[in-house]
């Protein structure tokens, strides 16, 4: 299992370390682990087929989805500035990018609920078009993305700081303006940072219960739908929409992951 | 027949971070080869990437074929960079990375085909065309390829950051007859390196940048023959170099005074020369070593004659370079002897010997 990358001489501090791993490993395992093993197969294929369930599914995976995608285009050229320029209260706004990983999300859920209430500009705005925010999609996609979007901007500048300046230094001597140098030279080389910055963003997206419960109970997202089920219900009800859920993330996890090294 | 000046920079100043270039004049002529030569820090990268258009300078004018580019944008100046590091564009194939300045210029295919292959050819690099940058390339081969890349480019001037550093013995040895080509093919080149080496092998012109500022530029025969400061005589390779004043002595006799020490010279011939502090320079082979037993005979014989212990010893190819620390005195002088007279002597560490050498092999200047 575990194999030293000169010769497989293991000494005693390996396998020490490997006792310590495992305890680890197993604290993360098992209690997933029990959560296949309790809930009966037929339990799962009824909730496949709860109609609330297939639709909480569909929406709490989509939202956070598009909500990358559209925050990807603002967060991408903020982590290329972060990552290649000096400016002035640079170290402060680094620090405010990772605010929504330290905040108690159901505070992060109070914040947003604050931009987007009525008395609000988005608001106002909003409600000038005839629609309500809290409670819509939006909202959702909003809260998703609030507490998610540090992780594509910290994957993404870990990527362009790896690219070293004399890379792009050169292209622009080679006749290329710094846009086309940022998109056929920086931005391919950052891709994998990027595509797993993406990932990481919708995955932390999609799990996101505090934040959004406070934006909208409705539309229901599955993580609200795991709880509410568990508080109206119990434990043996919450488990199929759980172990689903899981079930369906999982797979989309592994085939994207599965992509992107494929793209390697 | 007068030749054509590429470039020209006057009094430009560079600030970045704590580091300043200072008071920088340079001239390249079309058909120059320049070799900048310093140790690393002093500056010499950032000269070179603000021709490139990499810094901003405070204070100067760069001109380019006559046109002042100090504030030119980079990927408008028409220069070419190779660094020293692998630069080639990871994510794409060999072939790719020769295409991307074309590419940039808006030339036909046709044209790219053509112009790609036949710098290939020129560098060495066809069968790599397909491969990919990602694995497997050697130094040498990168470099040939970066080379190779800025070269389609057609640039005004080639500038290379110690394009010859990370190779072999060999591929350093191919790289280095590439650009000697390539600069007899009519490309102006400025060569950035640490190593005298590559301007023995490769430049018409020297230039020697010391904490930022120029100390001395020339061709390689005036630069050896009259070095400025201690460092550029030591990279030149000559050891004894001293800094002092001239004093008369006798009608054909003068006392050159350094710190701690004084020399017998010849009568200069530019005495009238007004600097006050002046440099003074023997050759190593001009300076004699003798072991005690043979002080009696010798003595006299040497004007200028030392006691000293052994400090080093080197060998270099088929001569032998002692040198001696001088007693009573901070300073040291380097003789080289043939190795045949070395291995005869017998020579140890910190054993004493006489070194000794004629008024006329101190050259003042």
């Amino acid at each position: 299992m575990l194999k030293n990358k000169t010769n497989a001489n293991f000494s005693s501090l390996h396998l020490i370390f490997m006792f310590f791993g495992g305890v680890v490993f197993l604290f993360i395992v098992a209690p997933l682990f029990s959560l296949f093993l309790k809930t009966p197969f037929i339990d799962i294929k009824e909730a496949a087929l709860d109609k609330e369930v297939v639709s909480s599914i569909y929406l709490t995976i989509s939202v956070s989805m598009v909500g990358t995608l559209i925050f990807s285009i603002f967060a991408i050229p903020l982590a290329y500035l972060l990552s290649k320029k000096d400016f002035l209260f640079k170290k402060i706004i680094t620090g405010i990018i990772d605010l929504p990983i330290v905040i108690p999300h159901s505070a992060a859920g109070i914040a947003i609920l604050g931009i987007i209430s009525r008395n609000s500009l988005l608001g106002t705005t909003a409600e000038y078009f005839g629609y309500n925010l809290i409670g819509n999609p939006l909202a959702i996609m909003l809260a998703m993305s609030f507490v998610s979007i540090p992780f594509l901007i910290n994957s993404a500048r870990d990527g362009f700081s790896a690219i070293p300046e004399r890379i792009e230094k050169t292209a622009l001597s080679l006749g290329a303006s710094p846009l086309k140098v940022f998109f056929t030279i920086s931005l391919p080389l950052a891709k994998r940072s990027i595509f797993s910055g993406l990932i990481l963003m919708w995955a932390r997206g999609l799990s996101e219960f505090g934040a959004v419960i406070i934006v909208a109970y409705h539309p229901i997202i599955t993580p609200v739908l795991i709880y509410e089920r568990f508080s109206s219900f119990g434990l043996k009800y919450a488990r199929p929409v759980t172990v689903l859920f899981l079930i369906i993330c999982f797979s989309i996890f592994i085939l994207f992951r599965l992509l992107s090294n494929e793209k390697k | 027949m007068k030749k054509n000046k590429i470039l020209e920079i006057k009094n430009l100043t560079v600030n970045v971070g704590d580091f300043l270039l200072k008071d920088i004049n340079l001239k390249v002529n079309e058909d120059d080869y320049i070799i900048i030569l310093g140790n690393s820090g002093a500056g010499k990268s950032i000269l070179l990437e603000t021709i490139a258009g990499m810094y901003k300078s405070q204070k100067g004018e760069i001109y380019l074929n006559g046109k002042d580019i100090t504030f030119e944008k980079i990927q408008k100046r028409g220069v070419g960079i190779v660094y020293q590091d692998n630069t080639l564009f990871q994510h794409m194939s060999v072939k790719k990375n020769l295409e991307y300045g074309l590419k940039n210029r808006k030339h036909t295919k046709k044209d790219i085909d053509f112009l790609t292959k036949e710098i290939s050819k020129k560098t060495n690099i066809t069968k790599l065309l397909n491969r990919s940058c990602r694995e497997g390339l050697s130094g040498g081969e990168i470099q040939r390829i970066s080379l190779a890349r800025s070269l389609l480019t057609n640039p005004k001037l080639l500038l290379l950051d110690e394009p010859l550093s990370a190779l072999d013995v060999q591929a350093r040895e191919e790289m280095q007859n590439l650009l000697k080509k390539i600069h007899e093919n009519g490309q102006p080149i400025i060569h950035v390196t640490h190593n005298p080496e590559e301007a023995f092998a490769l430049a018409t012109h020297l230039v020697i940048i010391e904490k930022g500022t120029i100390t001395q530029q020339g061709t390689i025969y005036e630069v050896l023959n009259a070095p400025e400061t201690k460092f550029i005589a030591n990279i030149m390779g000559i050891k004894n170099f001293f800094k002092g004043s001239l004093e008369k002595y006798s009608d054909d006799l003068f006392l050159f005074k350094a710190p701690n020490l004084t020399f017998f010279v010849s009568k200069p011939k530019e005495l009238e020369s007004q600097k006050k502090i002046k440099n003074l320079m023997i050759l190593s082979k001009d300076i004699l070593v003798f072991k005690e037993n043979e002080l009696e005979d010798n003595k006299k014989l040497y004007k200028n004659f030392f006691e000293a212990t052994v400090f080093n010893i080197i060998y270099k190819r088929n001569r032998v370079e002692i040198t001696g620390k001088l007693e009573n005195s901070e300073a040291y002088l380097s003789s080289t002897i043939p190795i045949e007279k070395y291995e005869s002597m017998n020579l140890k560490l910190n054993q004493k010997i006489y070194l000794g050498f004629h008024p006329e092999s101190a050259k003042v200047f």
